[in-house]
């Protein structure tokens, strides 16, 4: 019987014995209780800031003496959700990925391993930035919005030719720093096109729903290929439009939810009759394309009619 | 219906002149006549297609009309019973010179267009046409 | 956007070569092995094989026909124990190997990826699947190897079930589009049962909207074995629309693979395509249009083999060469004719021809000629023209 009350303590000595028991909902609520540890890495750099903090992960941004200034990212990769660890699977793999670009588009991952007590370590670089979702207002007129989605492609394109799909494409994961070029993050979900390995996850297959293309949300895996990110281009393109309202928003088009608005092909097209926004009204309506027939087939085709587009807005 | 026709006496009374030559089935020309009937007029041979059908008169003008392509004349000929609709269609017939007739349950041949003689509008298979049955008679 | 006329080669296909040569009636042609040996394509002229479009034929692998097997890529000649399915995905790199070693070496203007003929309408996910796995996937790899960059387009059968099912042709197209490699698609569809003119609206219009929709995607579209219909296709923007003389290569039929082509060449009428109605009438009916009212060349068309075939004195058949030559004149002069203009242009272009051949028929009524329903075909063509042009927003 552990007497301990604090949920740190007990879980420290349930791991120590080897008698954690994921299953026991005790367990699990001290492990919630417990912060993710990392004093004993945190310690080994000097004035380290504090970025992020959450149930799984802890971002600081220190100062490293072989890559500079980096961001280090210390998280647990063990789980009550999952006790058998399948999230290490998805960091692996964004590393994967990470490692095979070079790009500007994408944060350099300097460095990967896995620590005590179920837990992971990233090295990576630093972007002084504001996710897109915090500064929408900057991308209001329709020659920003369209250059923005354009150099989003030209990012997504690296990984695209490489066969490799992001999946979570969102406002979230878009880091925009000073001089305007988007980072792309959390690949985290991103599939190889060649992969065979099922991911573990949620029965729907994992996605934000709200930033999720048709075949996405139906997890139909077959179909789910470079133009799944398109969708999510769309999404985000006509969001900026609607100065951070989502396009599938049950308060302007209707429908139970935004999931199922974006299952019934309803968004808000009304945005394009207003005679500013109408020359980008074909490029929308392709991106959100419900059948990815639809949408562009390739990104050369995307970018070209960007570029037409963007000779229409002087 | 082919029998009865081919003993009528309206039928072979169309072609007045001896000697007759009635055959049915006859096939190689443009389309296969119901029957035949042949005779000779002023040294040349006259012949008559005939094509029998119960009730659909549209089918039946559309291959009476092909046989015209090696015989003089062509007709349908109909049950008495479902002539009606053909004969509200009756300026087809005459547009298109084919004459009509319908036959009832005691055999009598009643007649609703009687065309008038032209020669096969295909030269080339009226003159084949007409070198058989003449080879024949 | 303009298309290219090709022949679908068949039966007596130096016709059709002379036809192009001397008469201009065409941009290129689709070669048949089935009509045609090894030996005598790889003899035909490299400006020919430059542009042409050569059809492996492999929609049914058990089927060896006889001028097929002069070739080295049918698995029914090359497989020890014939065809097999548990042994064909095995063996099918090795058919992808010959027949595209084939195809470049003869240097051909497209790679082209066969596939095979399913009847009916099996499960989508399952057509994709037997595909890929006995096709499609080989035959990319195998180009992937040898680092080839010539352009490819895949050959594809489907059928009218599959073309008006909507679900269907939604999957079909998120397939096709999706595959990497391919800029185009050489598609034939079977369509049973049909008369000879195409009387199925519904069909015609899926058609439209599949072609449409790969023309969308930048993608080639080659329809292949077409009859006149090709003029009504053309408002989708196909890229290369086919003509062919011999029934069998205007109407497609999985049969017709099945036994030799000289067991399927019988004996039809002599025929003569008439292109202000835009089909084919038996000859005798020339002969009475001849007599009554319909004496202009603008009717029947106007070159030196009708001119030849209006003699009174002409005794030809359908083996003859001039009922062939005509059409291909006659036929393309019509499609030249429409491929000079576009989209909502070519559209009324195409129903102005449409309406002509019914005041055509019309006028073979009010004359007395009957053709039967010949002109039936013409108030389908009308209706799917006018519902695709719906769609596009051409102002019906």
């Amino acid at each position: 019987m552990i007497k301990s009350n604090n949920p740190k303590e007990r879980v420290d000595i349930l791991h120590h014995f080897n008698i954690f028991n994921y299953n026991s909902p005790l367990d699990r609520w001290c492990w919630l209780l417990r912060n993710v540890e990392y004093d004993d890495v945190i310690s080994r750099y000097n004035n380290p800031i504090l970025i992020y903090q959450g149930g799984q992960r802890i971002v600081f941004k220190v100062t490293d003496p072989e890559f500079g200034t980096v961001a280090l990212k210390i998280g647990c990769y063990r789980t009550p959700q999952n006790p058998d660890g399948w999230d290490i699977e998805r960091i692996e793999r964004e590393i994967g990925i990470l490692r095979q670009i070079e790009s500007s588009y994408f944060p350099k991952n300097f460095k990967f391993e896995k620590i005590s007590n179920d837990r992971y370590l990233i090295l990576e670089e630093f972007i002084e930035s504001v996710p897109l979702s915090h500064c929408m207002d900057k991308f209001q007129e329709p020659n920003n919005i369209l250059i923005l989605i354009k150099y989003l492609v030209t990012g997504l394109e690296i990984i695209w030719n490489k066969n490799i799909v992001h999946r979570d494409l969102k406002p979230d994961n878009i880091l925009i720093p000073s001089n305007g070029i988007p980072k792309i993050i959390d690949l985290g979900i991103a599939r190889s096109l060649d992969s065979t390995t099922i991911t573990r996850h949620l029965a729907a297959g994992p996605c934000t729903p709200f930033y999720a293309a048709p075949e996405l949300l139906r997890y139909d895996r077959k179909l789910i290929d470079k133009r799944t990110d398109q969708y999510n281009l769309g999404i985000i393109l006509v969001q900026l439009l609607l100065k951070g309202t989502h396009p599938f928003d049950p308060t302007l088009v209707g429908g139970q939810s935004i999931p199922y608005n974006i299952l019934s092909d309803n968004w808000y097209r009304k945005i394009f009759d207003d005679p500013q926004f109408s020359k980008m009204g074909s490029i929308a309506s392709t991106l959100l394309g419900f059948q990815q027939y639809q949408r562009f087939r390739t990104s050369e085709m995307l970018l070209n009619e960007i570029n037409s587009c963007l000779r229409l807005y002087p | 219906m082919v029998e009865t026709i081919k003993t009528s006496t309206y039928i072979q009374d169309l072609v007045n002149t001896e000697p007759q030559l009635i055959r049915d089935e006859v096939k190689g020309y443009f389309g296969v006549p119901d029957l035949v009937v042949v005779g000779i007029e002023n040294g040349k041979p006259i012949a008559i297609a005939f094509e029998a059908k119960l009730s659909n008169w549209r089918r039946a003008h559309f291959q009476a009309f092909r046989y015209k392509a090696f015989v003089n004349k062509s007709y349908v000929i109909m049950d008495d019973d479902f002539v009606n609709p053909a004969l509200l269609q009756k300026d087809r017939f005459e547009k298109s010179n084919v004459g009509l007739l319908s036959i009832d349950h005691s055999g009598d041949v009643h007649c609703h267009y009687d065309p008038y003689f032209e020669t096969p509008y295909s030269p080339r298979l009226g003159a084949k046409f007409n070198d058989q049955i003449t080879n024949t008679i | 956007m303009t298309f290219e006329i090709y022949h679908q080669l068949g039966h007596r296909d130096v016709w059709s070569l002379q036809s192009i040569d001397e008469d201009q009636t065409g941009d290129g042609v689709i070669i048949s092995p089935r009509s045609r040996s090894m030996p005598r394509v790889e003899k035909l002229g490299d400006s020919i094989k430059r542009k042409a479009i050569f059809d492996p034929q492999i929609l049914n692998p058990k089927v060896v026909l006889k001028n097929m097997e002069s070739y080295d890529f049918y698995p029914g000649c090359i497989l020890p124990a014939g065809f097999d399915t548990d042994e064909y995905i095995v063996d099918s790199t090795l058919i992808a190997e010959r027949c595209i070693d084939f195809q470049v070496r003869n240097n051909f203007r497209f790679l082209v990826i066969p596939t095979r003929f399913y009847q009916g309408m099996p499960p989508v996910d399952e057509f994709i699947e037997n595909q890929n796995q006995q096709s499609i996937t080989p035959f990319l790899s195998t180009v992937k190897k040898l680092g080839l960059k010539k352009e490819m387009i895949l050959q594809l059968f489907l059928t009218g079930h599959m073309i008006k099912n909507k679900e269907y042709t939604d999957n079909l197209l998120n397939w096709i589009t999706g595959i990497e490699g391919i800029s185009g698609i050489y598609l034939v569809t079977e369509l049973h049962p049909r008369q000879k003119q195409i009387r199925d609206a519904e069909f015609l219009l899926s058609l439209l909207n599949f072609t449409n929709s790969l023309y969308k995607n930048k993608m080639k579209t080659i329809l292949g074995y077409l009859n006149s219909e090709s003029l009504l296709l053309s408002i989708a923007n196909p890229s290369i629309l086919t003509i062919g003389s011999y029934g069998n290569v205007r109407i497609f039929h999985h049969s017709m693979f099945e036994i030799s082509e000289k067991d399927l060449i019988q004996i039809p009428n002599l025929q003569i395509y008439v292109p202000t109605l835009i089909d084919w009438l038996d000859y005798p009916y020339i002969e009475i249009m001849k007599r009554k009212t319909f004496k202009s060349p603008i009717f029947f068309g106007d070159n030196k083999y009708l001119t030849k075939m209006l003699n009174p004195g002409y005794r030809g058949t359908a083996h003859n060469i001039e009922p062939h030559k005509h059409y291909y004149i006659e036929m393309s002069k019509q499609l030249r004719q429409i491929r000079t203009v576009e989209n909502q242009n070519r559209y009324q272009e195409v129903c102005k021809i449409i309406e002509s051949a019914k005041q055509g028929f019309s006028q073979l009524d009010e004359a007395g000629i009957d053709v039967g329903d010949k002109g039936a075909f013409l108030p389908h063509w009308l209706t799917a023209a006018k519902q695709f042009a719906e769609v596009q927003g051409w102002g019906v």
